[in-house]
């Protein structure tokens, strides 16, 4: 399950993580953006990708029986 | 078209290479200096399509809600299946809602390292500054979780899909105050804030709206192509569905 009290602890700590965000001009920021935003572009097909796999492997089975 | 791969996938060609374009160019592109945004405003490129690509999937969400409600109708001269309409409904609001988390997380970021650049790293206004552009889309964002909590309490297929395209139709018309009325009438920290306009009418280049532009319809196609792999696997549980409850209803006839 998904640790709230993780969430609240990297908050917490954001002082070091806003220290981190603002190196070179701030361009730390910008890489995290892209990271966010592909990442979870990535992540999203890949999962729905792989699921699309399984269900058409299932149906496939079905039609075979 | 639909058996022509090339025009087919075509939306995802012009996915790849304008996306490909606004990160490449947009990460080169020498920016007007601004001390306050530095390296960061080049996420104008990146976190403002998110927001246009969500309304777009949920334009698709609301259109195929009312689809919905026309084939239910028995007076309609139509053979669609409504049942197949609740799932493109719910597919395109489920990739609207992704992108509207990505937008809110983008601009968490990056108003970290902007408006809130001086507040200390332990408050919560330091990643939350309650601008109202900022509380609109988390009000969005509440408003189809309500969708989605609500699609979850039906056991029974047709009622869900009448209920929730009913309500999904009044999430979309809250869009527009949300995103069209609001930013344009209350003053915030947004540079769009209270000028009247949801667009920026002025103070970016030329230079930035041709990789801005392209971005956003980079953003738009890649959605649908996410939608459209959604929607396949809505499609393909419900034939699986399907043909088991024939299978068991087979089986129990058998058996009588």
């Amino acid at each position: 399950m998904f640790n709230t009290s993780f969430v609240f602890n990297f908050l917490l700590q954001s002082e070091i993580q806003q220290e981190w965000l603002m190196v070179s001009d701030k361009v730390n920021s910008l890489l995290v953006i892209l990271l966010t935003i592909f990442g979870g572009v990535i992540a999203y097909l890949y999962f729905t990708g792989k699921k699309v796999k399984e269900l058409e492997a299932q149906l496939d089975e079905l039609e075979k029986n | 078209m639909k058996n022509n791969p090339i025009l087919k996938n075509s939306y995802k060609f012009l996915a790849i290479g304008l996306l490909l374009y606004a990160i490449i160019y947009g990460l080169v592109v020498e920016m007007p200096y601004n001390p306050i945004w530095g390296q960061s405003s080049r996420a104008i490129f990146y976190h403002v399509p998110m927001w246009f690509a969500m309304l777009v999937l949920m334009g698709i969400s609301v259109w195929h809600s009312v689809r919905l409600l026309r084939a239910l109708d028995p007076d309609a001269e139509t053979n669609l299946n409504p049942l197949y309409l609740d799932i493109k409904a719910k597919e395109a609001a489920r990739v609207g809602v992704f992108f509207n988390i990505l937008g809110l997380l983008t601009g968490i970021v990056w108003s970290r390292v902007t408006w809130n650049e001086n507040i200390p790293g332990n408050e919560f206004a330091a990643w939350w500054g309650w601008d109202p552009i900022q509380v609109c889309a988390l009000v969005s964002l509440l408003i189809y979780a309500a969708y989605f909590l609500l699609r979850s309490s039906f056991s029974e297929d047709e009622s869900r899909a009448k209920v929730s395209a009913v309500y999904n139709i009044f999430a979309a018309s809250t869009l527009i105050p949300l995103f069209f009325v609001v930013p344009r009438v209350l003053e915030g920290l947004h540079p769009t804030a209270g000028k009247g306009s949801f667009i920026f009418k002025g103070g970016i280049t030329t230079e930035i709206r041709m990789i801005l532009y392209p971005g956003l319809i980079g953003f738009i196609c890649l959605g649908i192509w996410l939608y459209n792999l959604r929607h396949r696997t809505g499609t393909l549980s419900m034939r699986i569905e399907e043909m088991l409850a024939e299978r068991s209803y087979q089986k129990n006839q058998n058996n009588v």
